[in-house]
């Protein structure tokens, strides 16, 4: 169930432009590697990615200075919900190791496993633990034929 | 399976086109082509079902409706959308196909008009509309935009062979393709937002009817013909400009739409008025996309190059002389995408029951279901591990940024707009000599004039308020 109530969030402006700043940065070193911005008096290929660093540093260093001078109402409450972050979190490292496997140990095994983990760790908490490793191993196995019988069957495609 | 395809999450009209494209080798030059038009029509038109019920775009020109549709969802009138989204797509799509049949030589000449200067001020209106259009901080919306820009840099320069922003990594040097972008920025980063969450977060009537489907006389009478009608030109006109497409049709109209509208306060809320611009104009951009693909060979998006590739496989060459040579076949083309169009309606209703039922099965086992699909999905639109990685980087990437209250359909209108925005950009400025050629042409001028204007009364006049509201 969801659940609503009040929380302290800190302003992010602050924090969000530093990030954005600190990528475009990236972005505007990498883009000095390449080719001048101009040859023979054409934009060459660092012309345009330069424009848009230039864009996203002023929008950064409007954040950042959003963020500085709303410092003094930072500890405003706002309404959010109360977010389990943890099964995010256990959500990507699970999809990166699908990734991984997927072409190691093939499509059955790495996606059964994977589609079981998943139905699993939306479904933990609902009902009994057993229970919830019966249900997602079925889940795992039904997603994994649905799939294969639309790609490898219906459509034909070879998968690994 | 048109509707299919486009319903599915990671799975595009693109993508069945693409796939049933070796199948047309063995196909006559007739079914080949109907086949083609159904999907084409039918995969625009999917998308919205999946945008409707479970916030995922089936398809990018559905990301508009999802806008309105989710919230009319939650509110418990996810049917009641659907029927606005279909009724909207049928009558979009016939006029679209009915413009392509008597009106496309005069449009065509329109669209001759638009060099590089205007196809650049007229991407540029898109993505201010899209960024100010969208829910939040205009600023945070600016922001979206110019990264989903940045990320299509990556790759291949347009002009010259020169590869940007590989970090190195071979595979990137071809750039981040598209599937891997739409199933990484909807798909992926939903399945990382629902985790959040132990229940759907939206209601659904428990019973329904096909009657619930179909609006009821006074909400069609208060809407009003006019607003049907002006999207699907807006729509069709946008097809009509190469690099337009069913995503910039649906932005364009669901733009004017609040633009025009009486109380565009409650665009965003989940009111119809939005679903229909954005369902009359992307349908209606079908006819439109063909325009430019028969007339001068040019296709316009990634759809219509594959369409370009069937044509060639049944020994039609696009350009002036197809419809001069095979005005039969074109005619019969042309009547199937009439057709499509007029069937996705009484299709829609017979069917979405299902579809709408979809949020009261197990949600272990949907979205172990959207993940693999959009994952596998992705792999084998190039037989690529690498693209599945792609995907998912754009997921958490965007699930991050919408966190943090930062909308995710300008990045990828800036993802699919960035190529075309710096192709026209650059060679307008060699072209030109300066900056100055945006400003000489009169079409350019004015778009850019519009561009401020929308800036202005939707950006700035108007200032999002609800800046804590992320959802895109």
């Amino acid at each position: 169930m969801n659940t609503e109530k009040r929380v302290i969030k800190p302003n992010s402006n602050l924090i969000e432009g530093l990030l954005i700043f600190i990528g475009t940065t990236v972005y505007f070193l990498k883009a000095l590697e390449l080719q001048q911005p101009f040859q023979d008096g054409q934009p060459g290929p660092a012309f345009y990615p330069l424009c848009l660093a230039a864009a996203l540093y002023i929008c950064s260093i409007v954040l950042i200075i959003k963020g500085m001078c709303l410092k003094e109402i930072k500890n405003e409450t706002v309404k959010t919900r109360n977010f389990p972050f943890k099964k995010t979190l256990i959500a990507i490292i699970l999809t990166s190791i699908y990734l991984w496997v997927f072409l190691r140990i093939g499509f059955w095994i790495s996606t059964i496993l994977y589609g079981t983990m998943i139905a699993f760790v939306m479904e933990y908490g609902k009902r009994k633990i057993y229970m919830t490793i019966i249900l997602s191993a079925l889940i795992g196995i039904i997603v994994s034929g649905a799939v294969y019988v639309l790609f490898g069957t219906m459509l034909g495609v070879k998968l690994p | 399976m048109g509707i299919f395809f486009g319903s599915v999450p990671g799975l595009t009209a693109t993508l069945a086109i693409a796939l049933l494209l070796p199948f047309t080798f063995t196909m006559k030059t007739i079914p080949a082509l109907v086949t083609i038009m159904g999907i084409y029509a039918g995969g625009i038109f999917g998308g919205c079902l999946t945008a409707i019920t479970i916030n995922i775009p089936g398809a990018p020109a559905s990301t508009m409706t999802m806008i309105e549709g989710y919230e009319m969802m939650k509110k418990g009138k996810g049917a009641s959308a659907i029927g606005h989204a279909a009724i909207a797509s049928g009558i979009g799509g016939m006029i679209g196909a009915l413009i392509l049949m008597f009106v496309a030589p005069q449009m065509m000449k329109v669209a001759l008009a638009f060099k590089s200067p205007e196809r650049f001020s007229l991407i540029v209106v898109a993505l201010i509309m899209v960024a100010t259009v969208t829910r939040g901080s205009l600023l945070k919306g600016i922001i979206s935009t110019l990264i989903g820009l940045a990320i299509a840099t990556i790759g291949l320069d347009p002009l010259i062979p020169t590869p940007r922003f590989h970090f190195g990594i071979p595979y990137l040097m071809r750039g981040v393709g598209l599937l891997p972008a739409v199933t990484g920025l909807f798909a992926i980063s939903e399945l990382l937002r629902q985790m959040e969450f132990k229940q759907w977060d939206i209601k659904l009537a428990q019973k329904i009817k096909i009657s619930d489907f179909i609006p009821s006389w006074s909400e069609i009478k208060k809407i009003g013909p006019f607003l049907y009608l002006k999207s699907a030109v807006i729509g069709n006109f946008v097809g009509i400009l190469p690099g337009g497409g069913a995503s910039m049709a649906a932005f364009m109209a669901y733009g004017e739409a609040k633009r025009s509208s009486r109380y565009p306060e409650k665009f965003g809320t989940g009111i119809p008025e939005g679903i229909i611009a954005a369902e009359s104009a992307n349908n209606a951009m079908c006819g439109g996309a063909l325009v430019p693909l028969l007339s001068l060979g040019i296709p316009g998006d990634a759809v219509t190059a594959i369409i370009f590739g069937v044509l060639l496989i049944q020994g039609m060459i696009p350009g002036p002389q197809l419809i001069v040579e095979h005005s039969g076949l074109i005619g019969t083309m042309f009547a199937a995408l009439f057709t499509a169009q007029m069937l996705i309606p009484l299709v829609t209703f017979l069917l979405t029951p299902v579809y709408l039922r979809i949020t009261n099965l197990n949600r272990g086992l949907i979205f172990s279901f959207i993940a693999v699909i959009a994952l596998v999905g992705t792999y084998v639109a190039e037989f690529s591990a690498f693209q599945m990685g792609l995907a998912v980087v754009m997921g958490v990437l965007a699930y991050f940024m919408q966190r943090a209250g930062y909308p995710i359909v300008p990045v990828l209108m800036g993802f699919i707009l960035g190529p075309y925005l710096e192709l026209f950009f650059r060679r307008s400025l060699t072209l030109g000599k300066g900056v100055a050629i945006f400003f000489t042409s009169p079409i350019s001028a004015v778009l850019l004039l519009l561009a401020g204007l929308f800036l202005y009364i939707l950006g700035v006049k108007r200032p999002h308020l609800e800046e804590n509201n992320s959802k895109s």
